[in-house]
């Protein structure tokens, strides 16, 4: 569900206005796999260490008005690039001085374009969506109990509280992300900022380090046995493999906490996924050519989704160290929407 | 373990010198423990908990390590003085922190919630400190020292006002068990390394701090952060950290003029041999030198969870607003 479907300066509008016939377009742009062969680490597994960047301007799903556009020509990625760039001219232009307060109870906004981090470029694949499966580009339908989820009082009722629509109770209201707890979810979709992973990687486990809320995950490469069922982590808990160039990681144990993050491409808001302990998601790592490292991942979750679904976001590799991320620090987001609750019950005034 | 490597844990200058000593470290097959591109190999889980203090208790001022007996005896002392099941919530535990009721006390974690260890250093040492000699540390600058008071001050009037007046442990920003220097403390004393060819990565479980340490002197970003800024090095068989560029953490302890060296030996398969020196010319007379053994443990590092489900804070703030509506003193 949106949280704030207001706002949107849509990557679908752009990619709506050029259609054309889709290329075959593969890794073969900009770099071709039979021609180049990943680094080794000492021990001899393809080393995909480092800082990386899952940045794009690509959306999870294909927008509808593309239908069967599963890739960008060359002309048309360059155009939507080049509209990303002019979007983002526009919004760090200096603001109108205002001299007259907002009208009352619309919506204030939120960042500007200074906190944004989304990149310019689509995939290198050119591709319309990350999902690559179905092969329309777009998530399957959810199942009945899903459906009726989403739709029921409660959670209606929740999304109304995170969009701003009715005041808020308690912080306890709001999902993981506001609250400083986690972010994304596993598998990790790109989101407005703060896109970028450390990989440490050695011959047993392989660490990685999400820059936002400065999390880390570590997924086991020596062949232990999956922990106890009982113990649900939001990371869920990870084993992994190489199989030839690629590393999977097979991922369950999220028990109650199984969500997922994917955000639009305004400035804010996003999609939340609700899953549940039955999900499962396979994740791919695979260096595809010099400086991409193909993130691809299914997930499985039998009581959301009708059936599984496989994404793949290429990761660009970054040059920049991450730094600590403070998300309570010097935040007073959470204080302000719920004394702007208690301010608006006080006034006996609906949003 | 190799009982006799342990026992020179003790001893700084006997460390350095095995330090140097490339047999240092061996597997079960007597091969030294090497990464597979041929650096000492400190990577694995470990436990830092340990019954040893920071500064040696009053009434073992001139001995460093206790015999046998002696030790035995204090281990079991520790544990009955420390254990919150056997405190009397009316009387309190006042050797162990906790007041009386009467003078404002209330008890908090059960024993359930500790895990600080049940025994001494291996080698039965009275204190972490070993540098300076009297395993104390050094004393105060005078500019710390009246620094330390005004902050004393300021918190006894204010540390009710807000959430920001609280410290960073509170505030589940940052603890002193994941520092940088890892210091043991009540519980979750645990921590994973991971070694590559260039970097060493530090996991601590409490707050899940991690730190990245470059193995080569890449250049340092020109800010300073809560855990610093590190870069290692090795000087034969031990990993030489430094980090510098501190965030002020607002308790005296951490900030913007705190030196760290620290010092990672493989000692045997189950012992890292963690050794630090703090450098502060701002707050201490002299510098020192701590020494902690990390012991090798089979379980996992899990998520840690600070705030979640965690509503201590609100209640220390909505108990201070309703004494203050109530017109009673607030105690720190």
């Amino acid at each position: 569900m949106n949280r704030l479907s207001h706002g949107r300066v849509g990557i679908g509008a752009l990619l709506a206005a050029c259609v054309t016939l889709a290329p075959a377009a593969g890794w073969a742009q900009p770099a071709s796999p039979e021609a180049w062969e990943a680094p080794r680490t000492p021990w001899g597994d393809p080393d995909i260490g480092g800082v990386w960047n899952s940045s794009t301007v690509t959306p999870l799903e294909r927008p509808e008005a593309l239908a069967d556009q599963a890739f960008l020509t060359e002309e048309e990625a360059a155009a939507v690039e080049a509209r990303v760039v002019e979007a983002n001219a526009r919004a760090n232009a200096p603001s109108e001085v205002r001299t007259e307060p907002l009208p009352v109870g619309g919506n204030v906004g939120a960042y500007n374009a200074f906190w944004i981090d989304r990149g310019t470029t689509v995939v290198p694949t050119r591709r319309t969506s990350l999902v690559v499966d179905p092969p329309n580009g777009r998530l399957p339908a959810l199942t009945p109990e899903a459906e009726a989820h989403v739709n029921s009082p409660a959670r209606q009722r929740l999304k109304a509280v995170r969009e701003g629509a009715v005041p808020a109770d308690s912080y306890a209201q709001f999902d993981w992300g506001d609250r400083c707890i986690w972010y994304r979810g596993v598998p990790s979709l790109p989101t407005a900022y703060n896109n970028n992973y450390q990989i440490v990687q050695t011959p047993d486990v392989i660490a990685i380090v999400q820059e936002h809320i400065h999390d880390v995950r570590f997924i086991h490469l020596d062949g232990r046995p999956r922990i106890d069922g009982r113990v649900s982590q939001f990371g869920g808990h990870s084993l992994g493999r190489w199989e030839g160039e690629t590393l999977v990681v097979e991922t369950a144990g999220f028990g109650d906490r199984a969500y997922l993050f994917s955000s639009g491409p305004g400035p804010q808001g996003g999609t939340n996924w609700d899953l549940s302990p039955d999900l499962r998601v396979v994740e791919r790592f695979t260096r595809v050519a010099p400086g991409i490292l193909d993130y691809a991942f299914t997930v499985d979750d039998p009581n959301v989704w009708t059936t599984p679904w496989t994404g793949s976001s290429p990761w660009a590799r970054g040059d920049q160290p991450l730094y600590e991320y403070a998300c309570h620090e010097g935040n007073y987001g959470m204080t302000n929407i719920l004394a702007g609750s208690r301010a608006a019950e006080a006034g006996g005034r609906d949003r | 373990m190799r009982k006799s490597a342990l026992a020179a844990f003790a001893v700084p200058t006997l460390v350095l010198a095995f330090a140097a000593s490339p047999a240092l470290a061996q597997s079960d097959g007597g091969m030294p423990m090497r990464t597979p591109d041929g650096h000492p190999d400190i990577s694995g889980v470990f436990t830092f908990r340990t019954l040893t203090p920071m500064q040696r208790p009053a009434q073992f001022a001139d001995r460093e390590t206790l015999d046998p007996e002696t030790a035995a005896a204090f281990e079991a002392s520790e544990r009955t003085r420390q254990n919150r099941d056997l405190f009397d919530p009316i009387a309190g535990a006042p050797n162990a922190g906790y007041q009386p009721r009467a003078a404002g006390g209330v008890l908090s974690y059960n024993e359930f919630w500790y895990e600080r260890g049940i025994e001494l250093t291996s080698d039965k040492r009275t204190s972490l400190i070993v540098d300076p000699p009297n395993g104390r540390y050094p004393p105060l600058t005078e500019a710390a020292r009246q620094a330390d008071a005004e902050r004393r001050a300021y918190r006894r009037e204010h540390m009710y006002d807000s959430y920001e007046n609280r410290s960073m442990g509170d505030r589940c920003i940052a603890f002193t068990k994941s520092g940088p220097p890892m210091r043991p403390g009540a519980y979750n004393n645990n921590l994973m390394i991971f070694q590559t060819a260039d970097h060493v990565a530090i996991l601590t479980e409490q707050a899940r701090q991690h730190r990245i340490i470059p193995l080569d002197d890449v250049e340092k970003p020109r800010i300073e952060q809560i855990a610093g800024v590190s870069r290692g090095r090795w000087e034969g068989e031990t990993l030489v950290v430094e980090t510098a560029q501190y965030r002020d953490w607002g308790n005296g302890t951490i900030g913007p003029s705190l030196r760290l060296v620290e010092r990672f030996t493989r000692l045997d398969p189950d012992t890292v041999a963690y050794e630090y020196t703090v450098n502060d010319s701002e707050r201490y007379t002299a510098p020192y030198t701590v020494m902690l053994p990390f012991r090798r443990t089979d379980g996992e590092i899990f998520e840690y969870a600070c705030h979640e489900g965690n509503i201590g804070l609100y209640g220390i703030l909505a108990g201070a607003r309703n004494l203050e509506r109530l017109g009673r003193e607030l105690r720190p």
